[in-house]
């Protein structure tokens, strides 16, 4: 190869890395582009997760809702403990494939220790049944409280 | 005279070949570095002609009957500047403007005069008569250096001076003398004497003598007419007396070797031929840099795109798999396929989820007060808080009592911060020594 050529050749080579390291900054600037785009939705994807976690959380309450056989009636009391002195049942009107049912039940008097007995009980029975509220007042008489609690469950709606 | 017996066939192809052309035969010493220093062996012009036939690291002496030997001390401080300043100086002192020259520039060795060069200067109609061929070149050698310049690196090498003695090398060629006068390292002046001649060598050492106040003298002979009765004979010359007067060793092949260990050492070349640029080696030598700047241009080309377009591709396969995640997400939120994507599919997924979720069936996923209620129960017994009212539903925790202090109270609130609950309770002294409380609990973060 000539030397004329020879050195034709390193300036068109010359050239090519010249228009490479133009070509390479375009490609830089778009990869720099591409990895912004996948930030925006990295931080989407983060910001779905609650959303991820309610709906999780709902379908693990649902499918034991689904599962339980004994829904819709009342977790037996604990061993001992005094009926209450109110019981009423409510079933609520049916929001979409669902129905809500409420029992009110209430003590007028009744010793602080059993009263505690009975609501933790009730409160470890969820689902299908959860404390939807609760209200205990003590009394005048030392040892002694009222006890309220508000009992709700879920039924598909189906089933009255 | 004739060529030496103990010639070898074998050099390397690193090897840099010295050849004297002032011999017939020429002297031929091919010379390579190797550790701890150089390695010369003698080669017969034959095997030459063999080996290296285009001249390729071949050296051969420029006799300095034709060359102009100039010490120039330019007044600059550095070299850089002495070599600029330096054309212009030598341009007085030559016959010849310094533009018809081949001129070969060698750094002081001097440490008092760093920016000193010593100039070697051949006309170009004279260089050109030395690279013509003829009998007397055995091949076109690479490289063309003034026997001064290797004479005297060569002697320089072997036996450093010591100090600024007066210092004279003689080679005593077939035709002519050549006489090389410096004082220690540095090379001052060369003459060229007719052979024989040593009533003029001891006048020239006369006048150095007096020029540099020196009365001894370090006289080196070397050169084909170098031999034990020329050593006699200048030991018995009156003019001469007091000077150290030595024959080098292998007199004859002293210049060839000093040309080859000249170049195989590297530094200052001396290379009349340098600007030229037109032998064969340095043509080939050029072609395969600039082969080799080309292949490294092109690789860096390809790598250079090649990693850049995987940057891009790896940024792309990252973007397509987050909108594949996205995509499923909100299908799986939504409960169906979506007819937006991205930001859109994102916001209506959360409508739709919004909207499926039954709120009867989603109460009971909620994060239920009535479980934080016994840890505050545990924390209102320990510190003799004494329960008037406790109501729960699925926004608050309602409490009212009194405490024995507004310590206790602080307690509560530190129990209710750790499960999570933002307290309101609002506490005032009772008569009986008590401190009333009344308030609620509730979410952290939900409006009261």
């Amino acid at each position: 190869m000539s030397p004329r050529r020879v050195h034709l050749l390193r300036f068109a080579a010359l050239l090519l890395f010249l228009v490479t390291l133009v070509v390479s900054l375009g490609l830089r600037r778009m990869a720099a582009d591409r990895m912004q785009d996948l930030e925006r939705r990295q931080r989407t994807l983060q910001a779905l997760a609650p959303d991820l976690e309610r709906l999780a959380r709902y379908e693990a309450v649902e499918a034991a809702l689904a599962a339980d056989p004994t829904a819709g009636r009342l977790p037996a009391p604990p061993d001992g403990s005094p009926a209450p002195d109110v019981e009423e049942r409510k079933v609520m009107p049916a929001v979409g494939a669902w129905r809500g049912v409420q029992v009110e039940l209430g003590w007028r008097r009744l010793e602080t220790g059993t009263a505690l007995r009975l609501a933790s009980h009730y409160m470890a029975h969820q689902p299908p049944w959860r404390v939807a509220r609760l209200y205990m007042q003590a009394l005048e008489t030392a040892g002694t409280c009222r006890l309220e609690l508000r009992l709700e469950s879920a039924q598909p709606a189906e089933e009255p | 005279m004739s060529a030496p017996a103990n010639t070898k066939t074998y050099f390397p192809r690193r090897a840099w070949v010295g050849i004297d052309t002032t011999q017939t035969p020429p002297r031929v010493v091919a010379a390579w570095r190797v550790p701890g220093g150089l390695r010369r062996v003698e080669v017969a012009p034959a095997v030459l002609r063999e080996r290296r036939p285009d001249g390729t690291r071949c050296v051969a002496g420029l006799p300095m009957s034709r060359v102009f030997c100039e010490y120039v001390a330019p007044p600059a401080r550095a070299c850089r500047q002495a070599r600029r300043l330096a054309p212009g100086m030598l341009d007085l002192r030559l016959p010849l403007p310094v533009e018809r020259c081949a001129i070969a520039w060698i750094p002081s060795p001097s440490p008092d005069a760093p920016a000193a060069l010593l100039a070697f200067a051949v006309p170009h109609e004279a260089l050109g008569q030395a690279l013509q061929p003829g009998p007397a070149r055995t091949v076109d050698t690479e490289r063309i250096v003034p026997v001064a310049h290797a004479l005297w690196r060569r002697w320089a090498r072997l036996e450093p001076p010591d100090g600024a003695a007066l210092r004279l090398l003689l080679h005593a060629g077939s035709d002519a003398w050549t006489l090389l006068i410096g004082r220690g390292a540095v090379l001052q002046s060369s003459l060229t004497l007719p052979g024989g001649d040593l009533a003029a060598l001891a006048r020239n050492l006369e006048v150095f003598r007096q020029r540099w106040s020196d009365r001894g003298g370090h006289l080196l002979l070397c050169g084909p007419g170098a031999d034990e009765s020329l050593l006699r004979q200048a030991r018995n010359t009156p003019l001469l007396t007091g000077a150290t007067i030595e024959l080098a060793p292998e007199p004859a092949a002293y210049l060839a070797t000093a040309l080859a260990e000249t170049a195989a050492d590297g530094g200052a070349t001396g290379d009349l031929r340098e600007g030229f640029r037109d032998h064969p080696a340095w043509l080939r030598r050029q072609r395969r840099a600039a082969l080799v700047q080309t292949a490294i241009l092109l690789s860096a080309s390809v790598l250079l795109v090649a990693a850049h377009l995987a940057l891009l591709h790896r940024a792309s396969r990252g973007v397509a798999a987050a909108d594949a995640a996205l995509t499923r997400q909100a299908v799986r939120l939504a409960g169906r396929t979506l007819p937006a994507r991205g930001a859109a599919a994102v916001e209506l997924a959360r409508n739709e989820l919004d909207t499926r979720l039954n709120p009867v069936v989603e109460a009971f996923a909620d994060d239920p007060l009535v479980g934080k209620v016994d840890a505050l129960l545990r924390v209102a017994a320990l510190r003799t808080i004494r329960i008037a009212s406790l109501a729960v539903d699925d926004r608050r925790i309602e409490l009212a009592g009194s405490a024995a202090s507004e310590a206790d109270i602080a307690v509560l609130r530190e129990a209710g911060r750790r499960e999570h609950l933002a307290a309101a309770l609002e506490s005032e002294s009772t008569t009986d020594g008590r401190v009333h409380f009344e308030g609620t609990f509730m979410h952290e973060g939900v409006r009261p």
